[in-house]
């Protein structure tokens, strides 16, 4: 496989398409001369991060990339690696560097003389180089995923295909757009649009983290007219509610994209009414990738649209999804726990996990659904629902609330007996008393982490 | 009988692991299941053991009454005092 495209500008760093070649090329032929076949890599920085990365993939080697680059998340990783490839930043307070083979950056940097006959020597890469990922399982400890080059690319392919004529012929200016982002390299979300669609799509990149929205549209408002393509996640939606700064780019704003975790409705219609469009937001895991993708035009709008290319069925006893898809494996259906409503072969409306249904004295429910009915109450903003076992206590669910701005005045002005049992009555139009939370918390907000995920461990903590 | 009320209002605080409430909180003639304290099934079955263990009372066959019995406070109190071993 080689780059249909040789286009990309890499903004930020003022590096062109042909000089980004350079550069992977030479890291490339001397990852080649190296022994060890499995490359645990880690960068901060996006930019260094595509170098490194494609000159991996052009040496085949095993790239295995960590979600984040924590000490000890690194050692856990490294058992799956021969060498770890990166920089990880200065709050090594724990360094545990001596415990595994770290490649010596600088003997890159001295060997960077003579261009690379690309002529000759192009880059390319096997379409079954392999890919590990990690994803967070719900009981802590990392889980490797693995994948193949050719998967990931067929996943962009038809990204393209899906968004680019619907983004395109929305402007009339067609100017190419400029990829920026909010997330990181480091998982398949953010691998996949920040970096690999845009360079194999040709589109220039703009490789930069941005921690505030201040400085996304400072960097914007250094582009006028250039239209831009953000690629983020809900953390950083909802907190765009309180104070929508990207309105002031608004104009320039061509796409908005969200995956990692669910963008509440609220946040997509508030979003569309400021900045004019809705985020397209992307199901999926790092599993699955992308399985299915929405732009709300209304906040009852919640439709998922099936990307072309993969074939759904639900199961009849619980309705859960299973997918056949080309970025797992075209010829053996993937069953997710994520339980749907199939409207037809391409859509579905989603009812929740099915690993989230549980039984409590034989009654059957879904934490989900029981977090969403909160969610309907007008004290509350969203809830999350779960089991509490507590010792010599049967089992019983409990409820962590983020209150509206009224909720939070009504709970200031009563009890929390009298506050948690209104809560309770509004539940049980709903549900039997057995699975009706017997317990409440109340937080600002959700622990959300910055992959969208709630951590269910620390919220156990709140019941102890 | 206050007495007596305070001591069940604590058992089924403790019994039921109830939190944020105060023996107070629980009206004396309110009743304590569905509506009331909103007490569910499974409350009813660990209340019947904690009320039988502590006062050495038998709990009636006649689903009816024991429905009555353990109405409310007031009427677990009378129920208990008639009752008591």
């Amino acid at each position: 496989m080689k780059f249909p495209y040789q286009t990309s500008q890499f903004l930020q760093q003022q590096v062109s398409f042909a000089q980004w070649q350079q550069q992977v090329a030479l890291y490339r032929d001397f990852f080649i001369s190296q022994p060890q076949q499995r490359w645990l890599i880690f960068f901060e920085d996006s930019y260094q991060f595509t170098c490194y990365f494609f000159a991996l993939i052009a040496a085949n080697k095993q790239v295995i990339l960590p979600p984040n680059g924590q000490p000890l998340q690194i050692v856990q990783c490294m058992e799956h690696a021969d060498i770890f490839l990166g920089e990880l930043s200065g709050l090594n307070n724990t360094d545990t560097s001596s415990d595994y083979l770290t490649f010596n950056l600088s003997q890159l940097e001295d060997d960077i003389k003579q261009p690379v006959d690309l002529t000759n020597n192009p880059l390319s890469f096997d379409k079954h180089c392999q890919l590990v990922f990690f994803t967070s399982g719900s009981s802590g400890q990392a889980k490797a995923i693995e994948k193949t080059f050719e998967q990931l690319i067929i996943e962009v392919e038809q990204l393209e295909l899906t968004f680019a004529k619907l983004l395109d012929t929305k402007q009339s200016n067609s100017s190419v757009p400029v990829v920026m982002a909010t997330v990181s390299h480091q998982h398949i979300y953010g691998l996949l649009f920040k970096v690999l669609w845009p360079i194999w799509s040709g589109r220039d990149l703009y490789l930069k983290t941005f921690a505030y929205p201040e400085h996304l549209v400072h960097e914007i408002k250094q582009h006028p007219k250039t239209n831009i393509w953000l690629i983020s996640s809900p953390a950083y939606y909802h907190r765009l509610l309180a104070d929508n700064v990207l309105v002031e780019v608004k104009e320039q704003l061509q796409a908005l994209f969200s995956s990692g975790g669910p963008l509440n409705s609220e946040a997509a219609i508030a979003i569309k009414d400021s900045l004019l469009k809705s985020p397209i937001e992307v199901f999926g895991s790092t599993e699955t990738g992308g399985i299915a993708w929405r732009q709300r035009a209304t906040a009852q709008d919640d439709v998922w649209h099936v990307f072309s290319g993969i074939t759904c069925k639900s199961s009849h006893d619980e309705q859960c999804l299973a997918i056949l898809s080309p970025y797992v494996d075209a010829s053996t259906w993937y069953q997710t726990q994520d339980r749907v409503e199939l409207i037809d072969k391409q859509r579905f409306k989603l009812l929740g996990r099915a690993d989230r249904i549980v039984k409590i004295e034989e009654k059957r429910c879904s934490l989900d659904e029981i977090g969403l009915r909160l969610g309907e109450h007008p004290w509350v903003e969203q809830a999350f629902v779960l089991v509490i076992d507590a010792q010599g206590h049967r089992r019983t669910l409990a409820a962590v609330v983020e209150l509206t701005t009224t909720g939070k005045e009504v709970f200031a002005a009563s009890s929390k007996f009298t506050f948690d049992k209104q809560l309770k009555a509004h539940l049980k139009q709903y549900f039997e008393a057995i699975v009706v939370p017997r317990k409440f918390r109340y937080l600002d907000c959700l622990p959300y982490n910055s992959q969208g995920k709630l951590n269910k461990k620390q919220l156990e903590t709140l019941f102890d | 009988m206050n007495a007596l009320s305070e001591e069940v209002k604590q058992l089924i605080i403790d019994t039921l692991d109830l939190e944020d409430i105060e023996p107070a909180d629980i009206d004396y003639e309110d009743a304590l299941f569905v509506d009331g304290l909103g007490l569910d099934s499974i409350d009813a079955l660990e209340l019947g053991v904690a009320i039988k263990k502590a006062y050495d009372v038998k709990i009636d066959n006649n689903s009816e009454d024991s429905k009555k019995h353990f109405y409310s406070v007031k009427t677990l109190c009378e129920f208990i005092a008639a009752n008591r071993g």
